[in-house]
């Protein structure tokens, strides 16, 4: 009678206890392998004729120091030329800018307007491109080429700054009008 | 070892009692509505999660571009985080979340094609995490939302039903008060009723009054057992008494035959003389054991009234200490009164006082080898009457006992010659207590025994 007596005084206490956190947290996850509603777990997407996304890797290019940085990105391959450089020009996330990476868009460099025809990109920036010091001129230059090319404009980019195309400086000290991603590989870091 | 009294037994029971069924009814009842509720909120955030999910893939697949803003609205709308992985890398998130917030073993189920969730510290936040794996769109969402309100509610019913199971637990104790004291009320007037019919209230009885059924059998049958042992005790007494009275007249006669043919003992021979000192020895004794028992009987039958009158104590134990030795040829005591005595009064039955002082003589002179003094004290409101004797003492043990009807000490026992009644020292100790007051043996300065009566001192009577 009296080792019941403890078993129960045991068992309310216990309960007590139990009672004291709000929401207990678990130490591992609760998994279900059925079906997901809406279609979640269909490997192609519903409403469409068997189609699925996929992904690739990218790379998009910023400044830090005298260095281009290429930072992995993965993209959807059905994504044209717009959705990667965009988010070149957008510049460095939280994260990338955290590490010392700066947009390659120096000192009030706007994109006034982008298009892509057989491989080339070009580009339509405002004037103040010219009156960066060399350094960041080469710098944004290298940027837009090499995220233009990861982007689909494989041949090369053309620029034009304030409405007039310019021949533009290279790395080696030469100067020319389509920049090509080769011309600036000596630039990127990994 | 000294029990602990039923009503504080009763009162524990009663108090930690309500304690333990408010505490518990209190946690289950937490612990129900806490599963509950945190299964409805989980629930919810997993049918928000998928809903978000297929959202999201729509996005991915109509324009990819889109992410962050559909990511940011989400995350407004649905007061959760959103990340969207793709083969380990961040596609893109709502806020600062990264792939370290995510524990592994959910990743790891999520990346296996498995939805899972799972409850975790986030931000110093309870959140509930929820992954769902897309593979149409070949990446595994994480959506995290914040429980804090679910706390906050579940904080609130906590302090909720900790006030209730303290309240629950007052009122178990205070009507653990109320029963108890009404259900130890009738033992304790059983108690009071037993301790007066012990001390001799006979008329004492229990009123039945309104008690439960339980209660008026127990009052019905103490009452009725106390009517029949009064009436035995009564009829014993009148007993007693009738003997006792039967038994006088004619030990009066052979008292005074014995005293006619004492007076002619020189013309009888020595073996009858020496018959007749016996039968005188053993008249005596027979008469006072029967007037012992005679006086006994009508005091105890109420037939002898009790008339107190308030005199000084001093003259009065002189007067009892001359008179009663004189009577019953005894050697008087000296009576000594302390320093500062004074006057003092006292409210008794003068017959029965000098009855009380002769007895304590008489019982030295029996049994102590004679009283060797009676001294005289005062204290405050008591006055205190020491009868000494030049007796071995009396054994702590038998102290109590002898003022018992009819016991007999080892001194009795011992001394061949010391034939007494039993009856004397009972005699006294009623008496003492009629006048309210007490008697006790100590032992005196002498080493002999002192019996001391303490008596209380009383206003002189305005006339």
């Amino acid at each position: 009678m009296k080792r019941l007596r403890t078993l129960g005084l045991l068992l309310i206490g216990a309960i007590t206890l139990a009672s004291c956190t709000l929401i207990p947290t678990a130490s591992s996850p609760k998994t279900s392998s059925r079906s997901l509603p809406f279609g979640l777990s269909s490997k192609t997407i519903p409403g469409t004729n068997h189609k699925t996304l996929t992904f690739g890797v990218k790379y998009l290019y910023f400044p830090k120091g005298n260095h281009l940085i290429a930072n992995e990105v993965m993209v959807p391959k059905t994504t044209g030329f717009n959705y990667l450089f965009n988010q070149e020009l957008a510049g460095p996330n939280a994260i990338e800018s955290r590490h010392g990476m700066v947009s390659p868009l120096f000192d009030g460099v706007k994109i006034a307007s982008v298009s892509v025809q057989d491989g080339i990109a070009y580009l339509n920036v405002t004037k103040n491109l010219l009156q960066l010091p060399l350094t960041q001129e080469l710098l944004f230059e290298g940027a837009v080429t090499l995220a233009a090319y990861q982007a689909g404009a494989t041949f090369g980019v053309i620029v034009t700054a304030g409405g007039t195309t310019k021949l533009l400086p290279l790395p080696d000290g030469s100067r020319n009008l389509l920049l090509s991603a080769s011309d600036f590989t000596s630039y990127v870091l990994h | 070892m000294r029990q602990r009294s039923l009503r504080f037994r009763l009162l524990l029971t009663f108090g930690f009692g309500s304690l333990l069924l408010s505490s518990l009814f209190a946690s289950i009842t937490y612990i129900g509505v806490r599963h509950t509720l945190d299964f409805n909120e989980q629930q919810n955030d997993i049918h928000q999660a998928y809903s978000n999910a297929v959202l999201i893939r729509t996005t991915l697949y109509s324009d990819p571009s889109l992410l962050s803003s559909t990511l940011q609205e989400i995350s407004k709308s649905t007061n959760s985080t959103v990340m969207v992985v793709v083969h380990g890398f961040v596609l893109g998130a709502s806020s600062g979340v990264v792939m370290n917030d995510i524990p592994s073993a959910l990743t790891a189920a999520v990346t296996h094609g498995l939805s899972a969730n799972q409850t975790v510290l986030y931000q110093n936040q309870v959140s509930f995490i929820v992954g769902t794996p897309v593979p149409a769109a070949s990446v595994q969402i994480y959506e995290i939302f914040s429980l804090d309100n679910l706390s906050q509610t579940l904080r609130t019913l906590l302090s909720l039903l900790t006030l209730g199971a303290l309240l629950v637990t007052l009122i178990g104790y205070t009507g653990g008060v109320f029963i108890t004291r009404r259900a130890t009320r009738p033992l304790r007037e059983v108690s009071e009723a037993a301790a007066a019919i012990a001390h001799g209230e006979f008329s004492t009885r229990l009123h039945v009054g309104r008690a439960d059924l339980e209660v008026q059998e127990l009052t019905e049958s103490f009452n009725t057992m106390v009517e029949q042992l009064t009436e035995r005790i009564e009829r014993d007494t009148r007993f007693a008494s009738d003997v006792s009275h039967e038994l006088r007249s004619p030990l009066t006669t052979m008292a005074t035959t014995a005293g006619v043919l004492q007076r002619h003992r020189d013309e009888l021979s020595d073996v009858a003389q020496a018959s007749l000192d016996l039968l005188i020895a053993d008249v005596a004794i027979f008469q006072s054991l029967v007037e012992d028992l005679l006086e006994m009987a009508r005091s105890d039958a109420g037939a002898i009234p009790l008339l107190l009158e308030t005199v000084p104590v001093g003259e009065l134990v002189k007067q009892s200490v001359r008179s009663g030795a004189r009577r019953h040829g005894l050697h008087a005591p000296p009576v000594n009164l302390s320093p500062n005595f004074g006057d003092p009064l006292v409210s008794v039955d003068r017959r029965r006082f000098e009855r009380v002082i002769t007895n304590l003589i008489d019982n030295a002179h029996r049994y102590a080898g004679d009283a060797t003094a009676v001294r005289l004290d005062a204290s405050g409101d008591t006055v205190f009457i020491n009868v000494d004797d030049a007796g071995d003492g009396i054994a702590p043990e038998e102290r109590a006992m002898v003022f018992q009807r009819f016991f007999r000490g080892r001194a009795a026992n011992d001394r061949g010659i010391a034939r007494g009644t039993g009856l004397g020292l009972a005699l006294v100790k009623d008496h003492v207590e009629a006048f309210g007051g007490t008697i006790n043996i100590y032992e005196s300065p002498e080493g002999g025994a002192r019996f001391q009566i303490a008596l209380p001192v009383v206003e002189a009577e305005l006339m």
